[in-house]
Parts: structure tokens; C-alpha cells; sequence
């Protein structure tokens, strides 16, 4: 699997464990209503619609509430992976959020919570996403 | 105008980086956004006066944020600083307490409505929670209200579920209501009839990232009148709005004698001092409380806290500010509508709130048009309410319109749909 499938797996790994986790839930709750768009800069792009709570990956990247933004793929798997601080990232321009904060630090909050999920099951790094978190 | 750049501030981000977490925490920090769109904002100050910031790259601003609140007066106003410089020289963190503490809870006790005492400490949220544990010794009981979106510091009572180190067993005793919606907050306290220890509140909802709400006419004096009728103690939290409303208190501002009331920012314009105050029948449950810490008693804030109590009595520094907030937001409305945009400023103008309007209430062009006069030697932050000081002249406000125009115009090419057709 190469680093952009690996990439939109996590993402919709997120978009899984925000639905259907405990925690995940608590978080999906701060998330606020309305379309997220997560991007990597000039690549694979993700928009996800939040209704009360729960996610839905949609075609439509219309209308946006936010937009959380990769400047590259590698720097997308090395902050969803914690090799790289998102807030050196930010400082040097590797990570753009626009729009309702709100809802791009809590989708940055289940990221990390899907770091933690599948660095519990010792896979955080490998790419093997068939199985259940 | 040119566009600042922060070649050093990033340099020292990268130093920063190495040895702090975060490299900048908190609210003055890079995490949650709060500095975007990043290369908009410095990161590192050098030097403040008045009402003016320089960064390390020399770059001079407008501060609008005011150190999100403490500075009223100015910074290094002449008058508190030589309070401060007399305090210094007789001595600060001393093991026998200064008279200053006394004259400090003197001046708090003689112009604050609701203050019979005052308990010092450093920081907004010290109070609060210290508000909290007192209301919760004085009850008896274990529940709390506070407002959906209220802000009363960091520490864990206060935080929301799913924030890391925060247990559910220490908000589970929250109870969350809308501010404003007096009859949701009557059917929450029947329903926990007996159980609530206290409502804490700030007077009016600074939400941020969204217009902030001021209060119906009614809705402070009927809980007021709720709190009294079911044995509840009201605390205003007044760290942000105190001292920019109504130097009495902002519940007094409202027609109300909140029970306890906390107060930091403003009261010693940037000296680090937080106060909690009340009525004379709290007193006695805070003697109680075990409750301290190494620099509460210093003696050189307290100093700093008298002269600015006083010096803001003296010029009438509220009335200013408001007027400043006045024109401040009455102006960068008029700068909106010649573009054919929509700003909203709201709250009370001494702390104001203003969005530039998009169709999707995203913010994402309100932030770049804060970020460009952020870049132009405006500094606004774009998801707090931003504050006045008594030192802001004629002079920055046209500044400050220049620049929110020039910005509103790059602003509007990237984003033609804010326009009003």
C-alpha cells in the first residue's frame, strides 16, 4: 500500500472510529455541524459531512465550515503518525486549517485518538487496515 | 501599506521549538489555529508601550487583544510602573505579608458593588475554582451550572469531556445550560431542585468564534431572583469583562449583586493579580478553604493593582474605552459597507466581537481578512473578542480603518462571495 492509500485509510479510519468508539464519540461531538474538507495540497481530498455527532464521507466539497490541509502526503503520515508536531508543522506552513477552529481541532483530536488505537494493536505504521480498531 | 515579515520571530520558533512544548502554548500559542493564517502573526515580542506592540523583527502593531485583556491603562502606563518600581524596592515575595495586601482589598471592598472582602491570587482560573469549592463547602451540595460555551479557565472541573487528563468523574457534576435562556435554566435547576450549589457565569456570552450575546433586559435579575428562591449562590466570572464594563462590577452593570465575583486582566493593567469577592455572608465558608500559593501575597502586583484601581476612577478609563470600542467598531462598519460587505461587531464595544460575514459562516475569509491587517500592523486576533485600552488615539483608529480596507479589498478578490448582491 503506498503512502497516499495509507493516508486515506487512516482518514477513513477516523471517520469509523468518530461514529463508532467511546471516546471517538465524545470527540465527534465537538466537532460542530456542518462539511470538514481534509486535504493533502494538490492531492486526495476527503470531505466529510458532520451532522450531530456523526460523519459521512460526501462527493461534494462544496460549502465547507473547514478546511484542514496537508501541504504533502508525507507530512500527512508523519503528523497522523506523530513523527512530526503539528505545531512545527503550522509554524512552517506543512499544515493550513482554515475556517471553524472548533471543528479542525477536534477532527486533529480523533486523529490522534487513531493513532492510539492502532498503536494499542501494534499496527500504527504498517498500513494494515482490514481488521476492526 | 507593506506587508510585515517575521523572519526572527520564525527563527526563534525553531529555538523555541527545541525546549518548550509546543514551542508556544496556550492561548498566546500556535496550537488550535489561534495564529491563523500562519505568517500573519508575530510570535515573539520585543518590547509593548501604550497601546503599541513591536515584535523582534521590529514590525510595530495595534494591539487589539490588549494581552487578551490585561492591558487597560497602556502598557507601561507611568503611573503603575512607579507604584510598582516604589513596591520593589521595600520588597515582593517576602515571608511577613505587606500592608499593601490591605490597602489592595481597601480599594477592591470600596468600589466593587458586591465586595465586602477580596482573596488574592495569580490567575482567573485560581478564583474560580476557588469560587467553586467555596460554594460547594457553603451548600453542601455537589452540582454546578455553568453556560454551554462559558470559559472559566483550565482546570479540570472546567474543561469538556474527551479533553486529555480530564476525567468524567470531574465534570460529573456539570450541568450545562444556554446563556440567556432563563426558562431552560429554571426547568434545570427544579429538575436538580436541592442538589445545585451554584450558577457561575460570565455577564454576557463571549463565545468564541461567533458573535457574542448580551443578555435580555430581565433574564440577570429573574436568576438572580431564581438563585434566591432555591438556596443557590451566583457567581459572576468577571476575569475578562471586569473593569471594561462597569467599575462596580459587571453584575452591577446588569442591576444585580452577584454572590462572588472574580476579577483578574484589568485589575493591575498586566501585573499578575487575580481576586475573588463577595458578599459578607460567603466569607466564612472561604475562611475555611485550605488554599495558597508561593507568590498569591506578592507585593509589588497588589501595589500595581491599587494604583490602577484608582487611576482608572480617576480618568473615567471605562467610559473612555467604551467610547474608543464605540468608534472603533462603529468605523470598520462603515469600511465594511463602502466595500459591500457585511461586519458584525457585537458584545459591549469596550470588549467587542467582530466577523466579517461569509454565506457558509465558516470564518475562513473573516481569517484572511484578519490575517492581512494582522501583516499591516493590526493586531486582531480572529476567534476571541478583541479589547480597547485608554490609549488608543484618533490617530490608530484611521490607521486601523486604512488598513481594514486595504485588507477587506485583497480579501474580497479571493473571496467574491462575502459580497452583498
Amino acid at each position: 500500500m503506498n503512502t497516499e492509500m495509507m493516508v486515506k485509510e487512516r482518514l477513513l479510519r477516523t471517520i469509523e472510529l468518530a461514529n463508532e468508539d467511546f471516546e471517538g464519540k465524545k470527540l465527534a461531538m465537538k466537532l460542530g455541524n456542518g462539511k470538514l474538507i481534509v486535504k493533502v495540497t494538490g492531492g486526495l481530498s476527503v470531505n466529510i459531512l458532520i451532522e450531530e455527532g456523526h460523519l459521512k464521507a460526501v462527493e461534494s466539497s462544496e460549502h465547507p465550515k473547514a478546511i484542514y490541509e496537508f501541504s504533502d502526503i508525507e507530512t500527512a503520515w508523519a503528523l497522523m503518525n506523530k513523527s512530526l508536531s503539528p505545531y512545527a508543522a503550522t509554524v512552517h506552513k506543512k499544515l493550513n486549517q482554515q475556517g471553524l477552529s472548533p471543528m479542525n481541532d477536534a477532527f486533529e483530536d480523533l486523529l490522534m485518538l487513531v493513532y492510539e488505537r492502532e498503536r494499542a494493536a501494534g499496527r500504527e505504521k504498517e498500513g494494515n487496515y482490514n481488521e476492526g480498531i | 501599506m507593506k506587508a510585515y515579515n517575521y523572519d526572527k520571530s520564525f527563527e526563534m520558533y525553531d529555538r523555541a521549538e527545541k525546549v518548550v512544548p509546543c514551542g508556544l502554548y496556550g492561548h498566546l500559542g500556535v496550537g488550535r489555529a489561534r495564529l491563523n493564517p500562519m505568517g500573519c502573526y508575530p510570535l515573539f515580542a520585543d518590547r509593548a508601550k501604550g497601546t503599541y506592540i513591536w515584535d523582534i523583527d521590529g514590525n510595530r502593531f495595534i494591539d487589539y487583544a490588549c494581552a487578551y485583556g490585561p492591558n487597560v491603562l497602556g502598557y507601561q502606563d507611568p503611573d503603575i510602573e512607579a507604584a510598582a518600581l516604589r513596591q520593589e524596592k521595600k520588597g515582593d515575595c517576602t515571608t511577613v505579608v505587606s500592608p499593601v495586601m490591605v490597602e489592595c482589598a481597601e480599594e477592591l471592598v470600596k468600589t466593587v458593588h458586591c465586595a465586602d472582602w477580596a482573596f488574592f491570587a495569580k490567575n482567573g482560573g485560581d478564583v474560580t475554582t476557588l469560587a467553586i469549592m467555596t460554594a460547594r463547602h457553603m451548600t453542601g451540595r455537589d452540582r454546578i451550572i455553568m453556560m454551554k460555551h462559558g470559559y472559566h479557565g483550565v482546570t479540570q472541573w472546567c474543561q469538556t469531556p474527551g479533553t486529555p487528563g480530564v476525567l468524567d468523574e470531574d465534570i460529573c457534576h456539570n450541568l450545562y445550560a444556554d446563556f440567556n435562556d432563563y426558562e431552560g435554566l429554571k426547568k434545570l435547576v427544579e429538575k436538580y431542585n436541592g442538589e445545585i450549589a451554584c450558577i457561575i457565569s460570565m455577564p454576557y456570552n463571549h463565545i468564541s468564534h461567533y458573535d457574542n450575546v448580551l443578555p435580555d433586559e430581565d433574564y440577570w435579575p429573574k436568576v438572580r431572583k431564581l438563585c434566591d428562591d432555591h438556596g443557590i449562590l451566583l457567581i459572576i466570572d468577571d476575569v475578562r469583562a471586569g473593569f471594561r464594563m462597569d467599575m462596580a462590577g459587571s453584575d452591577h452593570y446588569f442591576g444585580i449583586k452577584a454572590d462572588m465575583l472574580t476579577l483578574g486582566k484589568a485589575i493591575a493593567n498586566g501585573w499578575n493579580l487575580s481576586a475573588l469577592v463577595g458578599v459578607k455572608k460567603i466569607k466564612p465558608a472561604v475562611e475555611d478553604m485550605n488554599y495558597t500559593g508561593s507568590y498569591w501575597l506578592s507585593a509589588i502586583p497588589l501595589a500595581a493593582s491599587v494604583a490602577t484601581l484608582r487611576k482608572m476612577k480617576e480618568i473615567h478609563a471605562v467610559e473612555k474605552m467604551q467610547e474608543i470600542g464605540e468608534a472603533l467598531t462603529k468605523g470598520l462598519r462603515e469600511v465594511a459597507e463602502a466595500n459591500h460587505v457585511l461586519i458584525h461587531t457585537t458584545g459591549l464595544p469596550s470588549l467587542f466581537k467582530i466577523i466579517l460575514k461569509d454565506p457558509d459562516e465558516s470564518l475562513i475569509a473573516h481569517q484572511r481578512w484578519v490575517g492581512e491587517m494582522v501583516r499591516r500592523g493590526v493586531y486582531i486576533s480572529h476567534f476571541h473578542n478583541m479589547f480597547t485600552n485608554t490609549m488608543i488615539t484618533k490617530e490608530d483608529l484611521q490607521y486601523t480603518f486604512d488598513v481594514a480596507d486595504e485588507a477587506l479589498k485583497i480579501t474580497i478578490k479571493d473571496h467574491p462571495e462575502i459580497l452583498i448582491r
